[in-house]
């Protein structure tokens, strides 16, 4: 009977995912209008924004409200690297994730004497010296005017004209990370950054270098981050500090928040809700952020744990995928619902 | 290499505290304080309220830094290391308010604390593949193993918030155990017990110490459990060692009956 | 030497008015340990009242700032039970996340009203400035010193010497402790929110008349300038705000007249970082020590 359900669980979980894969496929080929496709653009771009801070955030615990910043230094590396050296996407793109990732090794040092409200904090400077430095150096980013005339990404001969190839690498890019999110968070890396994050003394009692754990987690999130800018750059085709303020690293913020911390379905449902409301709002005009704004105050008092909470988390998913796989006998797993559920 | 050397050689202690003083600011929490444990020795460390028990229990873990002193761990120095570092080195430990990781399981505890002996890290995660989950299968049956140990195993699927208290305690000797230690430091480790639970915790720790053959230093207050188990006992008292000896020369020493309020027989009414 | 008495002067003025805003983020930080993102658009909307309250209602300027205070504060205390109060148990980050909703409502109400221009703020305030030697020293830079030296000292006199500015210090020292012994914690927070607010609105009006300039997104800047202050000084700590403010104001006056008026922000980020690195709880904050 347990296989059973386990059988039929997997089975229903794979179908579920299968099929929204496929209709992530066709959407392009159904729908024609284009601002459509740029809304499911800008969605994936906030899926892999949502869920690279929440590595940070959620499951390390280490709040930042900077994260706009390395979303900007990713788009800034690719928008410069192809405009002043014609270095080519395929380069740029990786590129701008590595240097991002430096800058997330930065920004991850000051955890090493602050935390909490103080860390973010630092953040929040951080991000702040990110934009005024974009906004000052006129030299190589043109301040306020920002770099116009990104150039389209070229696959071999193949040249992005409309937003349908922009929609695929955007898919390609968000399906990227949510695998790669999910090997980090169910591997013993990723206990330990949930340890870190339930209290750093105890983890550290037990051997988990916390202040390793912490960076690391800054350094990947910083690179998806800083991915996800280089991608906005091409796409865009235009970049200027305007759109890398503290309101954006807000907004991915909540975005986490909303979704459910140190979830990976919440991070996703997070990054399309709000996404989505102030275009669902569009028809409210001017009212729409106002709205905005208000439904936030509303929601987090009603829903306080985010859409999908981190409580849904599956117990012993890494021993449940060795199970799974035949590696390991599941003996002593008990199916859920036969213990007591968490308070 | 030098650890199996250093085990051959008799006058190596595991642990060897040797003139100890701690200070926070001008307060002297201990002073002056050497005592040794033996390989495989199940050490008690004794004292009322504020003897400084804890603090030096913390200096031993690299929480605090001794102010004057050595503390070595197999002939080796380690001050000023880094509670992470001691762990891997050998040292692990208990706390006093129990401190688990509450939103992961039974299991997730135990295998954080596998995670220092794991050579996976970040990349094996991302690379995932067949050696990978064979490393996975081999580390999550011995954390399964500690777990039977402490006699855990109908909860493994269980958040550690969830567990009752005295199961608690049992959750963090199994992680400790499972950093593959060789030295055991329990602060106060049957607190909060009931009396059935307290004789299945002082079964645990004789076989933690002969079974598993783990040096043991344990903080506790149930003066009847320390006479019961331990073989070397350190009474401390305001930060200072003021009696060392077999349970039957403590139980009999003017000093330590003084410390305890001269009362009777004060060393019964520590019994709660 | 003129160019730094000059910008001192400067800084001063700028730094009063970082001081009275960091009042407010400080004290609610220190009883509810939440950061009022809302506190700075709560002083924009402050500044609008009492521009209202000039071209609209032809009040004189010192009415009109009383005025405004006034229903600033009250709007504090409406924000506090609306946006803060039903969330005050749950984790901080979600109290955080209300005080954003309220921030964004707060700035797009704005922009519905008054529109996205920059209105001047014709506070009617003339006089010669003082010259001492070379640094001059305008009206209106005396107007904002003092009208936020003589705030300051009030909120001093009512912290330490009444008896509701004791029940406040008790409660920010521990709130749990502060209601055994009969406070009415939420009394207390309803007040150091009317307090914050009312502090705002007036540095807010202040920042409106001496740049003569008020718009929606005004209190982005400004509140993030005091919140830096806030930190610098120690948040929780009133007299850290104080000395916060004014230090950062010299700071980053002094730092754009040597170095560069471009990077005067990220001056100021800067050295709240490395403040923050080097003592963690700001210049004059409490120290809070782990147990294990």
């Amino acid at each position: 009977m347990e296989h059973l359900a386990r059988f039929t669980l997997n089975w229903r979980n794979k179908t579920a995912t299968l099929v929204l894969l496929a209709i992530l496929l066709v959407i392009p080929l159904l729908v024609s209008n284009e601002y459509y496709i740029h809304v499911l653009i800008t969605l994936g771009l906030f899926v892999i924004l949502s869920l690279s801070l929440n590595l940070v955030s959620g499951y390390t615990g280490q709040l930042s409200i900077g994260h706009a910043a390395f979303y900007g230094i990713g788009a800034y590396v690719t928008a410069l690297l192809m405009l002043k050296l014609n270095v080519s996407f395929l380069l740029a793109l990786p590129a701008s994730g590595l240097v991002t990732a430096f800058f997330g090794l930065l920004l991850g040092l000051p955890t090493m004497r602050l935390a909490g409200d103080y860390l973010a904090i630092v953040t929040l400077g951080f991000g702040e010296i990110v934009r005024l430095v974009l906004l000052n150096w006129d030299k190589v980013t043109r301040g306020p005017m920002g770099l116009p005339g990104i150039p389209a990404p070229e696959l071999g001969t193949y040249i992005f004209m409309s937003k349908t190839p922009f929609y695929y690498l955007v898919l390609v890019l968000a399906l990227l990370t949510v695998l790669a999110m999910r090997r980090i968070v169910n591997s013993g890396f990723g206990l330990s950054l949930i340890a870190v994050s339930q209290d750093e003394l105890a983890a550290e009692a037990v051997g988990i270098n916390t202040l390793r754990c912490k960076i690391s987690s800054f350094i990947i999130s910083a690179f998806f981050a800083g991915v996800a800018g280089g991608f906005y750059a091409v796409y865009i085709s235009f970049v200027s500090p305007d759109s890398f303020t503290f309101m954006d690293s807000i907004m991915v913020l909540e975005m986490v928040v909303l979704g459910g911390l140190a979830s990976i379905p919440g991070s996703i449902i997070g990054a399309v809700v709000l996404g989505l409301v102030p275009e669902l709002l569009r028809f409210m005009a001017e009212y729409r952020m106002l709205i905005f704004g208000a439904l936030m105050v509303v929601i987090v008092i009603f829903k306080p744990d985010g859409f999908w909470s981190a409580r849904k988390r599956t117990r012993n998913a890494i021993m449940k995928d060795l199970v799974a796989r035949n590696m390991l006998d599941g003996k002593t797993v008990k199916p859920r619902g036969e213990v007591s559920e968490s308070a | 290499m030098e650890k199996l050397l250093n085990r051959g050689v008799k006058s190596v202690k595991v642990l060897d505290i040797q003139n100890v003083t701690i200070r926070f600011g001008g307060l002297e929490a201990i002073r002056d304080v050497s005592f040794s444990a033996d390989e495989g020795q199940l050490l008690a460390i004794i004292g009322p309220n504020g003897a400084g028990k804890t603090t030096i229990f913390n200096a031993m873990t690299g929480v605090y830094q001794p102010t004057v002193g050595q503390i070595l761990f197999n002939g080796k120095l380690i001050n000023g290391l880094k509670p992470n570092q001691l762990v891997t080195m050998g040292v692990a430990r208990t706390f006093q308010n129990i401190r688990l990781f509450s939103a992961l399981t039974v299991l997730e505890n135990v295998m954080v604390g596998s995670q220092c002996r794991s050579r996976e890290g970040l990349w094996g995660a991302l690379a995932g593949g067949k050696k990978v989950a064979a490393n996975r299968v081999k580390s999550i049956q011995q954390c399964r193993e500690f777990i039977e140990i402490v006699g855990l195993t109908d909860y493994l699927d269980e958040l550690a918030t969830n567990l009752p208290y005295g199961k608690q305690r049992l959750l963090e000797i199994a992680r400790a155990l499972a950093t593959g230690c060789e030295l055991l430091l329990l602060d106060e480790p049957a607190a909060g017990m009931n009396a059935v639970e307290r004789e299945e915790l002082v079964a645990l720790i004789r076989r933690i110490s002969k079974e598993l053959n783990k040096t043991i230093i344990l903080i506790e207050h149930d003066i009847n459990l320390v006479m019961n188990i331990s073989e070397h006992i350190v009474v401390l008292d305001h930060g200072e060692k003021i009696a060392e000896g077999t349970p039957g020369e403590i139980r009999t020493n003017q000093k330590v009956i003084e410390a305890y309020l001269g009362s009777e027989d004060p060393l019964e009414q520590e019994v709660v | 030497m003129d160019m730094f008495f000059q910008q001192l002067v400067n800084g001063l003025t700028v730094g009063s008015l970082y001081a009275l805003i960091a009042l407010g983020y400080t004290m609610v930080y220190g009883i509810l340990k939440i950061i009022n993102f809302a506190h700075g658009d709560i002083l924009m909307i402050g500044t609008f009242i009492g521009l209202v309250l000039v071209t609209k209602f032809h009040l004189a300027f010192v009415p009109a700032l009383l005025v405004a205070m006034l229903i600033t504060a009250i709007m504090g205390i409406l924000v506090e039970r609306i946006a803060y109060r039903p969330v005050r148990t749950a984790d901080k980050l979600i109290a955080l996340l209300s005080a954003l909703g309220v921030s964004i409502f707060l700035v797009n109400f704005a922009q519905l009203v008054w529109g996205t221009a920059t209105h001047p703020f014709p506070a009617n305030i003339g006089g010669d400035p003082i010259i001492l030697g070379e640094v001059h020293i305008g009206i209106l830079q005396i107007w904002a010193l003092g009208v936020s030296l003589l705030l300051m000292a009030g909120l001093h006199l009512f912290v330490n010497h009444t008896q509701m500015g004791v029940a406040m210090r008790a409660t920010s020292y521990n709130v749990d402790y502060a209601r055994l012994m009969g406070i009415n914690v939420d009394n207390i927070i309803s007040v150091t929110f009317a307090i914050g607010s009312g502090l705002a609105a007036a540095a807010g009006i202040l920042i409106g008349v001496y740049y003569d300039a008020v718009y929606p997104v005004m209190g982005y800047s400004a509140g993030l300038k005091a919140f830096t202050a806030a930190v610098l000084g120690g948040i929780g700590s009133i007299p850290g705000a104080m000395l916060g403010g004014l230090l950062l104001g010299v700071l980053e006056n002094e730092g754009a007249a040597y170095l560069s008026a471009g990077y005067k922000d990220a001056i100021a980020f800067a050295l709240l970082i490395i403040i923050l690195l080097i003592k963690p709880t700001g210049l004059m904050g409490r120290n809070e020590q782990q147990k294990v």
